[in-house]
């Protein structure tokens, strides 16, 4: 699925992965983490990689495997810096919740994403830039991490 | 972006109307939440029973809102669903907010502080 770069659209594209999530063996919860993470990263993709100029295209492509999901986010504007995806970056979410000044009010959508996902990947070849977000199935690994998260 | 607000004691109860507290209505939630402190509300009650969705322009809003009191006031949150309940757990925000069930939680605890 498409949509033009404009944020009014986003929930569309939301609304279209909560359905599509619905259909598998993830909880309804689950399904809801999921579209807000496409929602984050269609954000991204909108307000970073094309300065929220409207006519641009951003392409949702919404895969289920028999042990995972996986959600690509494609757009054609500028590259994100890959060390926002560096396993050793520190997360914004990572602050102390007594100190008023430090509690994040933005760049919390990419943290969301990892923490929600089990694989995030990012590529760039010839202008077009691919956000993987990977969401296994089956397997313990994935509600493990979350309960540890 | 629709808000409703009524006061409850000494507490300003603001429901946003949306079901959706998203990038598109962010920055208009913002401003009205900031116009609202400005203007003397100290203790606010942020009902979010009718929002089914709310994505990190809208958390950040609502800290930005927290923020603006700076310290000075209580901003509490009620009406969470359990996937909207689940961003703020996600992003540690149930321990940067008073989190409480119902509106009527909210303002018997906002009441208890001042006793």
């Amino acid at each position: 699925m498409a949509i033009t770069s404009d944020l009014r659209n986003v929930p569309l594209i939301g609304q279209a992965i909560q359905r599509l999530c619905s259909l598998t063996p993830l909880s309804d919860v689950d399904a809801h983490q999921i579209a807000l993470c496409v929602v984050e990263a269609v954000n991204n993709a909108i307000v970073h990689a094309y300065g929220r100029e409207a006519e641009h295209e951003v392409q949702v492509i919404f895969d289920q495997h028999s042990d995972r999901l996986i959600v690509q986010i494609c757009d054609a504007g500028q590259a994100m810096d890959p060390k926002h995806l560096a396993p050793q970056t520190s997360s914004p979410l990572d602050f102390d919740p007594h100190c008023l000044e430090r509690i994040p009010e933005r760049g919390m959508g990419l943290a969301i994403i990892r923490k929600t996902m089990d694989e995030v990947t990012y590529t760039t070849s010839h202008g077009r830039n691919i956000l993987t977000l990977t969401r296994f199935l089956t397997s313990c690994q994935s509600s493990i991490k979350r309960s540890e998260g | 972006m629709q808000l409703d607000q009524r006061r409850a004691g000494d507490a300003l109860i603001v429901t946003p109307l949306e079901d959706r507290l998203d990038a598109r209505v962010a920055a208009d939630f913002k401003e009205r939440m900031i116009e609202l402190i400005a203007s003397g509300n100290t203790v606010i009650v942020l009902d979010l029973s009718k929002v089914e969705f709310i994505d990190s322009s809208g958390l950040g809003a609502i800290v930005s809102s927290l923020k603006r009191m700076g310290g000075r006031g209580e901003l509490v949150v009620c009406g969470l669903r359990e996937t909207t309940m689940t961003l703020f757990k996600l992003t540690r925000m149930d321990r940067v907010f008073q989190v409480f069930d119902s509106e009527q939680q909210a303002v018997s605890a906002l009441s208890g502080d001042k006793g």
